[in-house]
């Protein structure tokens, strides 16, 4: 079996529905959707351009109409359209009010206005003094030529060289995003107060990172839904319900994701409960980078 | 090629899974029940995603389908097979084109589809939402997704070329607002569940 990637051509193809169902390409690519990340991100981007596209109205017809046909059929694609006009909107929006001078009626900058609406010269002394502090203001200005060009040359220097450290850090900030994982992960394995030195468990969020995955291991294996609270300082912040325990002869697991936002610097604890039950809690320590 | 499906729920197919059976799929992922659970967690994960990229109305039903029968052949064949993803693929992909010979011709009608411009527009909730997780981008980001979606046309073109100089090429670029976009999707979805629980 051939091992290269498939080009963006093949991918929209496949995306828009246009490939043999049967066929050993259709395969090959399901297969390094499911065990290769970076390709299936791949496809995701050219995924997000047809809607793109689409909602630009610079797709072909044969496109537009796959669009309408095929890829448009699942409700998470409607989802992702949905969510792609909305933003697109909302940034037009907010780009359509670029920060300014602010312009008069005949779309002139006001500044002219008010030149133009300037009463005339109406003596020859007021031109000729005029004159005068033209001449004045240009031989002082001669007299600071030569000091300014020594401080322009420095400056653009400096502008150039913190040019420079903008773009090598926007580059780093680039590889950051690249490598640092969006999501975090919490186990948490015994519940209660820890006695004498023993430390919470560490959850530790760098700036990136936009949820946490929850592994709490319950201390018996009753099957169940379970109900978890996230509280800090005895205030509730989240919560959610409903969450069905992994059991097995071992014990019984909890799996969950909690969103970064309620998460409180320092203690913060997983209140877990069934039904009536009694409740136990989880605490651990959080540090926001 | 065959044709459209409805996005009504699929009849209720009987689920001969036992939990016997699906316990022992989940000890063939691992014999930790931790890593067993996030393996099988992240498989449906992956399995819906690709029946939504193969054009599948019915993903989640058909991912959930797929992994009952893969624990079902794990069960009665323990040992056979060794690679969780490839044996989960190949029982997609059969089970895929089952459901367009068998089901989809059955329930599909082309008028069933929704006309894209009849998907409705975002609610004010959702509207909300946006600004919201807008808000929580980091500044670089939001500048970054704001610079990408500014314009259309030859402008976007140019545009793209100068921020691609600024995040090292055009193709890092693409990655870097498609990761933003899902993050915000993530989050605009979060946030609509929570205002309605």
């Amino acid at each position: 079996m051939e091992n290269s990637v498939p080009t963006e051509t093949v991918i929209r193809e496949y995306l828009l529905g246009r490939l043999d169902v049967d066929s050993e390409l259709v395969e090959r690519m399901d297969e390094q959707m499911l065990s290769d990340a970076e390709f299936s991100e791949s496809i995701g981007v050219v995924e997000d351009e047809i809607i793109e596209e689409y909602l630009e109205g610079t797709l072909s017809p044969a496109d537009k109409l796959s669009v309408q046909k095929h890829f448009l059929r699942s409700p998470e694609r409607q989802r992702k359209l949905q969510i792609a006009r909305s933003l697109s909107r909302h940034l037009a929006a907010a780009s359509a009010h670029p920060t300014g001078m602010p312009a008069a009626a005949d779309g002139q900058p006001q500044i002219f206005v008010f030149f133009r609406s300037w009463p005339a010269f109406r003596t020859y002394a007021e031109i000729g003094a005029l004159v005068l502090l033209v001449v004045s203001l240009f031989s002082v200005v001669q007299l600071r030529r030569e000091l300014q060009s020594e401080v322009r040359e420095s400056g653009q220097k400096l502008a150039d060289e913190r040019e420079r450290v903008a773009v090598l850090n926007r580059q780093i900030e680039g590889v950051r995003e690249l490598t640092e994982p969006a999501t975090a992960t919490l186990n948490l394995l015994q519940p209660g107060v820890t006695r004498g030195n023993a430390k919470l468990p560490q959850l530790r969020l760098g700036s990136l990172t936009q949820n946490v995955h929850v592994e709490i291991a319950l201390s018996s294996a009753v099957p169940g839904r379970y109900s978890v609270t996230l509280e800090s300082a005895g205030k509730a912040l989240w919560s959610q319900s409903g969450i069905e325990a992994f059991t097995s002869s071992a014990g019984a697991l909890l799996l969950f994701d909690v969103p970064v936002q309620p998460l409180m610097q320092g203690e913060n604890r997983f209140v877990v409960s069934r039904g009536s039950g009694s409740e136990l809690d989880y605490p651990f320590n959080t540090s926001k980078q | 090629m065959l044709g459209v499906m409805s996005t009504e729920p699929l009849p209720q197919k009987t689920r001969s899974l036992t939990q016997e059976a699906f316990a022992s799929f989940l000890f063939w992922l691992s014999p930790y029940p931790e890593p067993a659970a996030r393996q099988y967690l992240d498989m449906r994960l992956k399995l819906v995603s690709l029946l939504v990229r193969k054009g599948c109305a019915h993903a989640e039903e058909l991912a959930d389908r797929t992994l009952d029968r893969v624990a079902m052949i794990v069960h009665n064949e323990p040992g056979k097979y060794l690679n969780p993803m490839a044996l989960c693929c190949g029982v997609a992909r059969r089970v895929w084109l089952e459901y367009l010979r068998e089901e989809a011709p059955v329930i599909q009608e082309v008028n069933e589809i929704p006309a894209p411009h009849t998907i409705p527009d975002f609610s004010e909730q959702e509207e909300a939402c946006l600004t919201f997780c807008l808000d929580q981008l980091s500044t670089r980001d939001r500048d970054l997704i704001t610079q990408y979606h500014q314009f259309q046309g030859s402008q976007k073109i140019e545009k793209r070329k100068q921020l691609a100089d600024i995040y090292g090429g055009l193709n890092k670029l693409r990655i870097m607002a498609y990761r933003i976009r899902t993050r915000l999707h993530r989050c605009v979805d979060g946030c609509v569940q929570r205002y309605a629980n």
